[in-house]
């Protein structure tokens, strides 16, 4: 099962502060819901694992994470994805572009585009809904990723 | 393959919550455990501990309650046992229309109607059929006390309910049925689950509809309800256009999600087909022109 998720919202920080922090890709792994950073290969290629949890579902995908492109002049990314599920024949790949927009000068929209590939059982999970689950866990990311960027933690010692 | 768990049999739906404090995430209710054990046998989802509900005692009847008002049926009643109920199919006849094709007999024997509410399964038919039912409700009960939710408050997302982490339902009430209101529930169904399912509950004096309750299932993550098309019905005379009408409302209000169970175009054409369907025929049961 193959599908195209599109989620964008806005932050409260001007282009360049919050491209710095995206593209520092460890520092953004504590906001992927269910993520966990195993192993840095090299500059480009992670190791990690992901959980995916839905109500009574919970899913496990381990697995790489690969930057395909970075263009800063474009405040752009593209990152393959892909892990294969613990405990159960089953596998996610995802082509995610990543892109961020000047709103004005204080405000930026983040924006993420995803070709995302499920194969195994959990494809016919809720009749094969798994939009709503992306949805889901994007607005998870929002979330954090709002809380971080606007209100950082203050720097110990400063 | 199943991974071991431990089966915990608490008595009261007190101690039930107690287990669920104690053990959180590595628990869960099990009741019949037609939803639940395919996901763990599946290894979509791994429990160490499952709180069977049926050895609590006073959540396996159905009743009359509220001074004979409404219909209390208890968490541990399967859905065979209100398609089989005399009490039911005395006071709520579209409950028994409802469960008669839920599923297969299998499921049916050993799955409950308050299973299916909690796991939330986005082609769920109870959970059309109640969205829709006026002043239906769902008993919550934990160690911290016993509360009610409306079907509107409960689903929340896919596999996602209002229930907290600590509570068990314990059982849904669903009042009876005024004079002068029908009630249908239409779906289609390619596979097990519906494509999409539409209830509709409507009062009818005279030659005027007075009140209109529409929910549409199976189409999203969550059913909902067609508040648009059923405010459009109200001091309407009973009749195609109207419905017509109505449905083509319906259907606008949709955001479907497509699945293996239809694209969002198909399931949008199915909302407008079922949605007069059931209008209709809850209509005529209103009127008395035919009886559930």
């Amino acid at each position: 099962m193959t599908l195209q998720v599109e989620h964008a919202f806005t932050v409260d920080m001007p282009i360049g502060e919050v491209w710095d922090y995206f593209a520092d890709p460890p520092q953004v792994v504590p906001c992927l819901p269910g993520a966990e950073l195993l192993e840095i290969i090299n500059e480009t290629t992670y190791r990690g694992a992901v959980g995916l949890r839905v109500g009574p579902i919970a899913a496990q995908f381990h697995g790489k994470a690969e930057l395909l492109e970075i263009d800063a002049a474009q405040h752009m990314m593209r990152l393959r994805v892909g892990g294969d599920q613990q405990g159960s024949p089953g596998r996610a790949e995802a082509e995610i572009l990543f892109s961020l927009s000047q709103v004005d000068n204080s405000q930026t929209e983040i924006k993420i585009v995803a070709d995302v590939g499920i194969s195994g059982r959990l494809a016919q999970v809720g009749g094969g809904m798994i939009q709503s689950v992306s949805k889901f866990m994007f607005n998870q990311f929002a979330k954090c990723i709002i809380k971080v960027l606007e209100n950082p933690e203050p720097t110990p010692g400063s | 393959m199943l991974k071991p768990f431990v089966i915990h049999e608490p008595r009261t739906p007190q101690q039930a919550s107690e287990l669920l404090n104690e053990y959180g995430w590595d628990a869960t209710v099990y009741a019949g455990g037609t939803e639940l054990l395919v996901v763990m046998k599946e290894g979509l989802a791994s429990y160490a501990h499952l709180i069977n509900i049926k050895t609590i005692s006073d959540i396996h009847t159905i009743h009359l309650t509220d001074n004979d008002a409404a219909l209390r049926i208890g968490a541990a009643v399967t859905h065979r046992a209100i398609e089989t109920s005399s009490m039911i199919a005395a006071h709520a006849p579209l409950l028994i229309e409802m469960e008669r094709s839920l599923a297969n007999v299998r499921v049916r024997t050993m799955g409950t109607l308050a299973g299916n509410l909690c796991f939330a399964e986005p082609h769920s038919d109870p959970a059309a059929v109640c969205m829709a039912w006026p002043g239906a409700s769902f008993e919550l009960t934990s160690t911290d006390g016993v509360r009610q939710v409306l079907p509107d408050e409960f689903f929340i997302d896919l596999f996602m309910t209002a229930r907290q982490e600590n509570e068990i339902m314990t059982a849904i009430h669903l009042p009876l049925l005024p004079p002068g209101m029908g009630s249908a529930y239409h779906k289609f169904v390619l596979l097990e689950r519906p494509s999409v399912s539409v209830a509709a509950f409507v009062s009818v004096a005279g030659t005027t509809i007075k009140s209109a309750h529409i929910a549409v299932g199976s189409v999203g993550p969550v059913p909902y309800r067609a508040t648009a098309a059923e405010n459009m019905l109200l001091g309407q005379t009973p009749g195609d256009e109207p419905y017509r009408a109505a449905a083509e409302a319906a259907a606008s209000a949709a955001d479907p999600v497509g699945d293996l169970y239809g694209s969002v175009e198909y399931k949008r054409q199915l909302i407008r087909v079922l949605t007069r369907q059931a209008l209709q025929q809850a209509s005529e049961r209103a009127m008395g022109v035919e009886r559930l």
